[in-house]
């Protein structure tokens, strides 16, 4: 590379990374004005909402920049004194700038379709964080003056789990802490819920030596059984269990004292398992629940019941489970259309832990019909269910809820996996777990086209998309549509955002044309002109960046007429980027045509 | 002059375009649901605003990039767009003239109903969603959801003639979309509801400078609407030979034979500025004892003429300072 063109990439990255540190400033200042006092209560996300927000609106903005600074270059820039010791070839900064032009393009189409929505998402998140902890402090307070201090304390101890170092939560804790001990009978302790089972053979087998060398001879034959049905011949399992039912024997003598009940005890918990192993778990579920009611100290049993329970969750839950989140910041009023062929609406949509919660859900077939509220419901009339929730298979789950936490996922499209896709929605009104026969699945289950993520923005597509990253366009734009959403399709979405990206490169590579074929003679140019320049070239560039944006839209408009008849049938894309591979062709040529003499 | 009339060619389109689907916007319509035969019925009944602004842009880019270095007489340079307004707007008045009234910024559109909602996907109003379902040749069902109250009504059977008992249809009069229900209107919404983000007025720059614009438009409408029709094509004439006075000068100013960029900005900056300009002087006309001036003989036409005086002055300054 030559002198002159360093000193010209030189000049265009610090002239970028000056212009980029302004307009960030810019933005943080008028960000942290406008904050004013919306984030008191939630200090320490403040300034991370705040850096968010400022990042968004300048990475918004950077196509603007980049224009801004190509004029600037060619018009400015280049006639300053480093560039003025000699005379030197147009080619020596064209060249240079044409390649870095290619890189912020590079630039500017990942943060469009990447770098910009994640970055929502991400706020999304916070501000959603932080609208937790403000409505959960005042939640909790309210708890605490109506003394239910148990309630206040589970309150608190969320929003402590997201801002640990809130000093008025610690406070509001420590208060309601000491007001569960003036009235909490002494040495009550709580008694601990049933151990989470291992995933492997030889965790089951280590576990169970374990529990059996503590005594807890109940739980060590849980974990021997299942150890057993893994590898029923492996020799030492066998022993320990052999060794452990005589233990249990002796202590169920003392406990049942009638053989048979002992014996009947003994059959319900055979068939119990035999459910389980068929994977019948609403029926293993009722066995052991009346089991463990009749021998609290079995905690075989209740390890049994939880293992069934575990597996209903999966597809079921308690609707005491929503009351316990209501108070927690929602989405309101959706509406859509699911794969059965009903539109279905939504009061609230809360999201907690990975797990999505739907308030009062009505559904109404779209043939005409409803979906049963008990059954099969009365044509014309609309089923209302109280409470639905967010299910899907374990493994698909576990992915989802995994993604979530570790992208930070809330109520958004970024905790949104291929798997999510696969769930549904499990409505109810107040029982408790009941099982569902195939024929009612239809009006116990909403199967949607996107994930619950997607669905919360069903009455604001501005915000959704703008939270969709290329990869959530290409994978769910057609289930959005399905479901009723207002949002183009994946070939319009790339037409659209293409007018960006050509937007920059022929502003940019035109603007600079001219700047050079006009550009300063004098020495230094004029201080008032100057001014005047960065008074109005940036608005300027602002102004046309968005009129080629608008110019690209007429393009798409057009396209439908094009389609009809010359062009019939041609894909929309495709006729965009031809008619700005036009216009880009005309912008490079005019840009390789200017000369180095001044015209 | 030929280059003054080759840049109005050339820009008359684009501007065109850009003047229709700024209309249809502040008309709270959806630009990219309309047809283009509307686009295009618009652009023409509104051919005069179109033709003064690409006029102007066209002038003031030609002052801005000429070569101040061979300019002998500053006034010379008025002459060639005081022509071209003339022959332009000369000509526009002669075919406008035969049709009554004169469509100044009027556009007759024919809007249909899938103007403002789409089938088979929600359209979300500030209450209310509304999901047209097609079903072949049957008539259609429009499901309404209301948002405050999560309630979904449903209106089977739907026309698009106002005088069937369950109806959806456009009110041109009242601009609103009408729904009824067995004869009952039960709900209707304004067009603007169905608009919130037009196309061309989308960035916050034009919806700022579009205010101006509409301000400045608005202060010389009710001028204009107080004087007879001979008086109101004589301020007219008038307000664009003020405009043209006093924005040209402008423009040369900050022409620099130097720096020849500095004239582009120089015009996009006159541009910006014009309307807050003729809406403070009016203003200022209306609100003070200046007023009074308006209501005599050709007193309308005073505004005009300080503005033209002022360009004039501006003229003498850059052919003093040019001489020294």
């Amino acid at each position: 590379m030559t002198n002159i063109a360093n000193k010209a990439v030189n000049a265009v990255l610090t002239s970028l990374l000056v212009l980029f540190v302004l307009v960030s400033a810019f933005f943080f200042a008028y960000n942290f004005r406008s904050a004013g006092d919306r984030y008191d209560r939630v200090k320490s996300m403040k300034y991370e909402i705040i850096l968010k927000e400022t990042l968004v609106q300048s990475l918004d903005h950077f196509p603007v920049l980049v224009i801004f600074l190509f004029v600037f270059s060619f018009t400015v820039l280049y006639t300053l004194r480093p560039f003025q010791s000699a005379p030197f070839p147009y080619n020596q900064v064209a060249a240079p700038s044409y390649i870095l032009l290619l890189v912020f393009m590079t630039l500017v189409i990942a943060s469009s379709f990447l770098f910009i929505p994640n970055l929502r998402k991400s706020l999304a998140y916070l501000e959603n964080q932080a609208q937790t902890v403000i409505i959960g402090e005042r939640y909790a307070g309210e708890l605490n003056g109506k003394q239910d201090y148990a309630g206040a304390f589970s309150v608190i101890k969320i929003l402590l789990e997201i801002d640990e170092n809130n000093k008025d939560l610690v406070k509001l804790r420590d208060d309601i802490e000491e007001s569960l001990e003036k009235i909490a009978p002494p040495g009550k302790t709580e008694e601990p819920g049933p151990p989470e089972p291992p995933r492997r053979t030889s965790g089951y087998y280590d576990r169970a030596k374990e529990e059996f060398d503590q005594g807890n001879y109940h739980v060590a034959l849980f974990y021997l059984e299942r150890a057993l049905k893994l590898r029923k011949d492996e020799q030492k399992i066998k022993e320990l269990y052999i060794r452990t039912k005589r233990e249990i024997e002796h202590e169920l003598g003392a406990l049942t004292k009638k053989d048979k009940e002992t014996q009947r005890m003994l059959q319900q918990k055979e068939r119990g398992i035999r459910h389980l192993d068929k994977k019948e778990y609403y029926e293993a579920y009722e066995i052991f629940r009346a089991l463990s009611d009749q021998y609290p100290g079995m905690r075989d049993l209740r390890l049994y019941l939880s293992a069934a329970e575990k597996e209903i969750r999966k597809e079921d839950f308690l609707p005491g489970e929503l009351k316990e989140l209501e108070w927690l910041p929602s989405r309101d009023n959706i509406v859509f259309i699911d794969r059965e062929g009903y539109i279905n609406t939504v009061r609230r949509i809360v999201y907690f832990k990975g797990k999505y919660y739907f308030y009062d859900v009505t559904r109404q077939s779209l043939r005409g019909g409803a979906a049963g509220a008990d059954s099969r419901g009365t044509p014309g009339r609309v089923a209302r269910f109280k409470a639905g929730k967010w299910v899907s298979s374990e493994n698909t789950a576990r992915k989802a809820d995994g993604g979530d936490e570790a992208r930070g996922g809330k109520i958004k499209p970024a905790g949104e996996s291929a798997a999510n896709d696969t769930g549904r929605i499990r409505l109810k009104n107040d029982e408790g777990y009941v099982k569902t026969a195939s024929a009612e699945k239809e009006h116990r289950f909403i199967t949607p086209y996107v994930g619950p993520g997607f669905l919360a923005y069903s009455g604001d597509m501005e915000t959704l998309k703008s939270l969709m990253t290329i990869f959530d366009y290409l994978h769910t734009s057609g289930g959005l549509k399905a479901s009723g959403f207002d949002v183009e399709g994946k070939f319009e979405y790339l037409a659209a955002r293409s007018g960006i990206f050509f937007s920059v490169y022929v502003l940019a590579l035109v603007l600079s044309a001219i700047g050079w074929s006009r550009r300063s003679i004098h020495e230094f140019p004029p201080i008032g002109r100057l001014l005047l320049f960065f008074l109005v070239m940036p608005l300027l560039s602002y102004f046309l960046h968005h009129l080629y944006l608008d110019m690209n839209a007429i393009i798409i408009y057009t396209h439908q007429y094009a389609a009809r008849g010359l062009l019939k049938g041609m894909n929309i894309l495709l006729f965009t980027l031809i008619a700005h591979l036009a216009i880009s062709v005309g912008a490079t040529l005019y840009y390789l045509s200017q000369r180095s003499t001044m015209e | 002059m030929s280059k003054i009339l080759l840049r109005f060619a050339v820009l008359l389109t684009p501007i065109g375009l850009f003047v229709s689907f700024l209309l249809i916007g502040r008309r709270g319509i959806p630009a990219w649901n309309i047809g283009i035969r509307n686009v295009i019925a618009l652009a023409l009944g509104n051919a005069a605003p179109i033709a003064i602004v690409s006029y102007l842009v066209a002038t003031l880019l030609t002052v801005a990039l000429i070569d101040k270095t061979k300019v002998r007489s500053i006034f010379l340079v008025h002459i060639p767009p005081i022509l071209a307004a003339v022959i332009i707007l000369g000509g526009l008045y002669l075919i406008q003239n035969k049709r009554q009234p004169f469509p100044l910024v009027r556009g007759a559109l024919t809007l249909g109903r899938k103007v403002f909602i789409k089938e088979n996907v929600f359209t979300n109003l500030k209450e209310y969603s509304l999901l047209l379902k097609e079903k072949g040749k049957d008539p259609l069902t429009l499901f309404i959801y209301d948002r405050a109250k999560n309630d979904l009504d449903v209106i089977p059977g739907l026309r698009f003639e106002r005088g069937k008992p369950n109806a959806l249809y456009l009110d041109d009069r009242s601009e609103t979309v009408v729904i009824k229900r067995k004869g009952a209107e039960i709900l209707s919404f304004p067009y603007r509801e169905f608009g919130s983000k037009p196309a061309v007025t989308g960035n916050r720059l034009v919806r700022f400078y579009a205010k101006g614009a509409g301000a400045a438009a608005k202060i010389l409408e009710a001028h204009g609407a107080k004087l007879r029709r001979r008086d109101r094509y004589l301020f007219s004439a008038a307000l664009l030979l003020s405009v043209l006075m006093l924005s040209i000068p402008l423009t040369f100013v900050f022409n620099d034979a130097g720096w020849g960029f500095s004239g582009l900005t120089g015009a996009v900056l006159v541009l910006a500025a014009l309307p807050y300009v003729y809406w403070g002087v009016f203003k200022a006309f209306q609100a003070t004892g200046l007023r009074a001036y308006l209501t005599v003989g050709y007193g309308y036409l005073f505004p005009c003429a300080i503005l033209c005086l002022l360009g004039v002055l501006i003229d003498l300054i850059i052919k003093i300072k040019a001489r020294r």
